[in-house]
């Protein structure tokens, strides 16, 4: 019996259509294409640092905390860096410009700027991380192409060892910048992202729009920012040594079930490390309970206040940190 | 016109075909419903069919309980929210620490170098700075631009 052509073609179809559904294609990476998908990694992390852009990006967090969502208009090129934001926004009028050495914030409302250290892409960090030797192991495929602010994307999918994805990257196809990240939380539920909805590589970029500077503002470093806030607070001004690796990018003063907490973010090769200043005690036990396997926790008084340094390093090498903790903006 | 039309019907109602149509529906054999078929029908609509709806007095006896249950749940729920102080993870000063930690870090990994939570909190909060009389700085429009 001769094979109906009609049925044929209507067998090739429904099997086209299921191997088509990103469920059933996730190209796992074999030995071959693991190598193929490290190359394209490498491939965005070379994007992210070069490729000049004007674009709009949407910024998604969900932690309940500030505006869900915001978008950034971003000018760059090379190391050079400039976000604004548009006239609906909350942040309307803040402008940050990053020339690859000094991240400088102007908040319009105070007439303020803040002076910051550069900020790297933490995407850079993550893939410099993720394509390490010392790396944990992961799983990368890639899923179906799509598009992503008009241009045709690769899609990068990195999974623990189990399966469980972590996140998944956005590669404009033609120059593998990252157009789009999403990140997983242990469950997989989306816990924030990036995209952007616009972007043109050919734009002409004046190098005028780097700077930033403005006359009769008040320009503040995170070191006085800590001062300050401890004079105000009743805090201590301990902070970690400039001669540290580590970076002071931000204070703040933050109640905690009553109890004011001077909260210190720092940033490292290895990620975000905070130290945190309370008045009172803290039981170490119950703070090892609520780290899990990705922090590490170090306690100690150096004098009336106790200290609690938190950060993705084991706690020995917390404690050599913590031996560069000092008074003063100056570490004096 | 409605005569035009009402006329243009008759006439096609007299038409060969419309009469050989009309004969064929007069052939077709009457199949009335059998009692027994009906009788079978009956039992199994009363088997599927909806309970008896209740009477009034239970309507309103249920929905009085309801409206008491839930408005004491209610109530529970209205006293505990005032009577708990705000935490970010429980009731504990080191549980809040770590998710304070643990908000920053994966913040920060979304954001880049694009606006972080801190300096969100920054965009809200007091100022450290010693407030200092300044000028609002311009807001140019494109008109501005353009009317030149």
């Amino acid at each position: 019996m001769k094979p109906r052509p009609v049925l044929t073609a209507s067998v090739g179809l429904l099997l086209a259509l299921m191997l088509a559904t990103p469920s059933v294609l996730r190209a796992q990476a074999g030995a071959g294409g693991e190598v193929q998908l490290r190359m394209l990694l490498r491939g965005a992390l070379r994007a992210s640092r070069t490729q000049s852009l004007v674009g709009a990006r949407v910024v998604e967090f969900r932690d309940g905390t500030g505006p869900p969502r915001h978008t950034e208009l971003v000018t760059r090129t090379g190391q050079y860096l400039r976000i604004e934001f548009p006239a609906d926004s909350p942040f309307k009028g803040q402008v940050i410009v990053d020339d690859g050495i000094q991240r400088r914030h102007y908040f319009p409302n105070r007439n303020e700027i803040r002076v910051l250290p550069s900020r790297k892409e933490e995407i850079i960090r993550q893939l410099n991380q993720l394509l390490g030797k010392a790396a944990a192991p992961h799983r990368f495929s890639e899923e179906l192409a799509t598009t992503v602010a008009g241009r045709p994307v690769r899609v990068i999918t990195v999974d623990d060892l189990q399966g469980n994805v972590e996140q998944r990257l956005f590669l404009d196809k033609q120059n593998l910048f990252p157009l789009k990240r999403v990140l997983y939380d242990a469950v997989g539920t989306p816990i924030g992202s990036f995209e952007f909805t616009q972007v043109d590589y050919q734009a002409t970029i004046d190098p005028a729009l780097f700077v930033l500077e403005r006359k009769g503002a008040t320009v503040l470093t995170p070191r006085i920012i800590v001062v300050r806030l401890a004079n105000r607070g009743g805090f201590e001004d301990w902070m970690v040594s400039p001669k540290s690796e580590l970076h002071l990018e931000a204070a703040r003063i933050e109640n905690f079930d009553g109890v004011k907490v001077l909260v210190q973010i720092y940033d490292s090769p290895q990620g975000k490390i905070s130290l945190f200043q309370v008045k009172s005690s803290v039981v170490p036990e119950k703070l090892q309970r609520s780290a899990r396997s990705d922090f590490d926790v170090w306690v100690w008084k150096p004098h009336a206040s106790t200290l609690i340094l938190v950060g993705p390093r084991s706690g020995p090498s917390l404690q050599q940190i913590a031996d560069l903790v000092q008074r003063g903006p100056s570490g004096t | 016109m409605k005569n035009l039309d009402a006329d243009f019907l008759d006439e096609a109602l007299q038409s060969d075909s419309q009469q050989a149509v009309a004969r064929w529906v007069h052939e077709l054999p009457e199949e009335g419903l059998s009692l027994a078929w009906r009788s079978q029908l009956n039992e199994k609509l009363l088997v599927v069919a909806k309970p008896k709806p209740r009477r009034l007095s239970h309507w309103i006896l249920g929905s009085v309980g309801a409206a008491t249950v839930a408005g004491g749940l209610a109530g529970i729920f209205a006293l505990n929210l005032v009577q708990t102080p705000p935490s970010l993870v429980g009731n504990h000063l080191e549980g809040s620490i770590m998710a304070s930690h643990r908000k920053a870090a994966s913040m920060s990994e979304v954001a880049g170098s694009g606006l972080d939570f801190d300096e969100m909190v920054a965009s809200s909060s007091d100022s450290t700075s010693t407030p200092t009389s300044h000028t609002s700085p311009p807001q140019w429009k494109r008109e501005d631009v353009e009317d030149f």
